[in-house]
């Protein structure tokens, strides 16, 4: 709901109408320990990263203050059932789902289960996540910017 | 457990690890494949239709291809196709941008437009049971974009900032300006997303206009690939785009250009650059030349794949960067063989000769059939695997079918590869690929690579990077060049 796609909320909001970003992508890099949840924006030129922050911040804390409407949750289902059945395309893929669900999860068959699962999921079920994932205190912002030529010069070359 | 028998055993199995990894099971005889036929057939308004039927996993993939791509963009405005590409989900005369996205994204699928060499493609990707829905956003897409001035507007200034940022790149930078050195003001010799100069001066009515004279049913092939019959497939056009009409003029030709006279070296100072950029170009072959196999073959063990000859020489042996690689791109009209690499700023120019002799060591001595093989395995597993997904599939279609080639050639095309032989390698070497042929472009910290670069390529051109023009055949700005 927040990054796949140009209609998701991220996207929407700081590539197309505000303009702030050039691109938005998010993951969540799941493990079987805590993972991260990672969400990357490039800046538009002359943009200010903590404007870009808080609009940022702001569809974050929009998600977290209510739960998402019906139309929006199947859109994300039906995107995240189309690219996991893209992934089984290939052998490769199918290999990478397989492992997934065996090492990660320990259990070989989710990868047959959870597609169909992951259409029972339930609006209120994805908000109670989110409001323990996408808390305020639980966010870490690095901000990478062009360096002077200076500093590029003096930079590790080999 | 005595612990000194445990290392024992674990000696005993590292032995046995060992001697598996100097004996890998061969490789066993190569199969033939056949694959599934496309069908085909044209609709009245000129409309070629193709299908891949491929049941099973419940998605399909359309791919349009109009068969005009960056080779129509005008001298001066490069990217205009690349532009009038982007901007068909950018609003029609009845959905806005964000309608677009977000009715497609409903069905679980996304619009993509690119432009190449030759074609531009635009591609849907769905779940196969929202076909009809999606289709007809897709058609609408086509058929009716609206070019708002705002969206225009919009998508010039994301595109300039994603330039401002790829140009700083040292591997974009020499491979834009090796393509102009190459092939002049040919058709094929521009950066294909434009540059900050010509994408600056795209304007609403020349993108509303390209898409009016090139978007045309006898212009376009329709190709779906998955989980559809072939009466799903034809049925679908029909309702979609069997009203589309042809207008009345006909199609432009394409432009024609003036090749440089001889090749060139160029170093592009590049003072923030962390690396040096090293890539040689020289015009290729047609992709209906009769040694495309076999050209394709000669790069293979030239420069495709991790163990290919560039590579072995200048990361496994030498350590001097991350990856060197060449690429033959046969076109309508022959187009480019590039081959690069990126490398430490001062070892640029060492770098380049390494190149330039394993050029020439490939039209000299005969590959031996120990080194070959691998290279061919290469070739035809990136084939095969290409093939595994809907897109791909309908890609390699799609290629075969704007070049005018039998569509059947998909399955002579492994066991044609497999019968190049060493001989035909040397001749396409010798015939194309020769260094002294080859225009040379590093682009890096010239300071670091300057006094070899004075010592080896004594006519070397130094172009500072405000001088750069990519518009210009000379790669200078007209204030530079004076």
């Amino acid at each position: 709901m927040l990054t796949d796609g140009e209609s998701a909320r991220l996207h929407r909001a700081l590539v197309y109408e505000q303009q702030l970003a050039q691109s938005v992508e998010g993951f969540a890099d799941l493990r079987e320990d805590l993972g991260l949840v990672i969400f990357k924006v490039v800046l538009a030129s002359g943009q200010a990263p903590r404007k870009v922050e808080l609009a940022c911040f702001k569809e974050l804390d929009r998600l977290l203050a209510e739960p998402p409407g019906a139309a929006e949750l199947a859109k994300a289902k039906n995107r995240l059932l189309a690219g996991r059945l893209a992934e089984r395309e290939t052998n490769e893929g199918k290999s990478i789902a397989l492992a997934r669900a065996a090492v990660l999860l320990h259990d070989a068959a989710r990868v047959d289960r959870d597609p169909v699962q992951l259409q029972a999921i339930t609006a209120d079920q994805v908000h109670d996540a989110l409001k323990k994932v996408l808390t305020a205190r639980n966010r870490l912002v690095l901000e990478v910017v062009p360096g002077s030529g200076k500093a590029a010069k003096k930079g590790v070359e080999e | 457990m005595n612990p000194f028998r445990l290392l024992a055993v674990y000696g005993a199995l590292a032995a046995l690890a060992l001697a598996d990894v100097q004996k890998p099971p061969p490789p066993g005889v190569p199969r033939e494949v056949k694959l599934v036929e496309p069908v085909e057939k044209t609709l009245g308004n000129g409309l070629r239709v193709v299908v891949i039927e491929r049941p099973g996993v419940p998605l399909l993939s359309v791919r349009l291809m109009i068969e005009s791509g960056a080779e129509m963009d005008p001298p001066e405005l490069a990217g205009l196709g690349s532009m009038t590409a982007a901007l068909l989900t950018r609003g029609t005369a009845k959905r806005s941008a964000t309608q677009i996205a977000e009715d497609i994204e409903a069905l679980g699928g996304a619009i993509d437009a690119e432009t190449g060499w030759d074609a531009t493609s635009v591609k849907l990707g769905v779940l196969s049971n929202q076909a009809p829905a999606a289709l007809e956003i897709f058609a609408d897409v086509v058929r009716a974009p609206a070019f708002a001035a705002e969206e225009v507007k919009r998508l010039r200034r994301e595109t300039l900032d994603d330039l401002r940022v790829i140009l700083e790149e040292p591997r974009t930078v020499a491979l834009a300006a090796a393509q102009r050195a190459a092939l002049g003001s040919t058709s094929y010799a521009h950066p294909r997303v434009g540059t900050l100069g010509s994408v600056a001066r795209i304007q609403r009515d020349t993108v509303a206009k390209l898409h009016a004279v090139h978007y045309r049913p006898a212009n376009a092939i329709l190709i779906f690939a998955g989980n559809l019959t072939a009466a799903d497939g034809f049925g679908w056009a029909e309702r979609f785009f069997g009203d589309w009409k042809n207008p009345a003029d006909p199609l432009p030709e394409r432009r024609t250009g003036e090749m440089p006279q001889h090749p060139r070296v160029v170093a592009i100072d590049l003072p923030n650059a962390g690396q040096a950029a090293v890539v040689l170009a020289k015009l290729g072959i047609a992709r209906d030349s009769k040694d495309f196999i076999s050209g394709l073959v000669a790069n293979g063990v030239l420069g495709n794949g991790y163990t290919s000859r560039l590579n072995l020489e200048i990361r496994i042996k030498r350590g001097l960067s991350y990856g060197a690689k060449s690429n033959l791109l046969a076109l309508a009209q022959p187009g480019p063989f590039v081959a690069q690499a990126q490398t430490k700023n001062s070892a640029a120019v060492e770098v380049a000769q390494l190149m330039r002799q394993e050029l020439d060591r490939l039209g000299a001595d005969p590959v031996a059939p120990v080194e070959l093989t691998p290279r061919v395995s290469t070739l035809t597993g990136d084939f095969s695997r290409e093939l595994e997904t809907n897109e791909g599939f309908a890609k390699a279609v799609g290629e075969l079918a704007v070049h005018r080639r039998p569509l059947a050639e998909l399955n002579a095309f492994a066991r044609d590869a497999r019968a190049v032989q060493p001989e035909a390698i040397q001749e396409f070497a010798r015939t194309h690929l020769q260094s002294a042929e080859m225009s040379l472009v590093i682009a890096g910290r010239l300071e670091s690579f300057r006094a070899a670069l004075d010592r080896e390529f004594k006519d070397a051109e130094i172009i500072a990077q405000k001088e750069l023009d990519l518009d210009s055949p000379t790669l200078r700005t007209a204030k530079s060049a004076r």
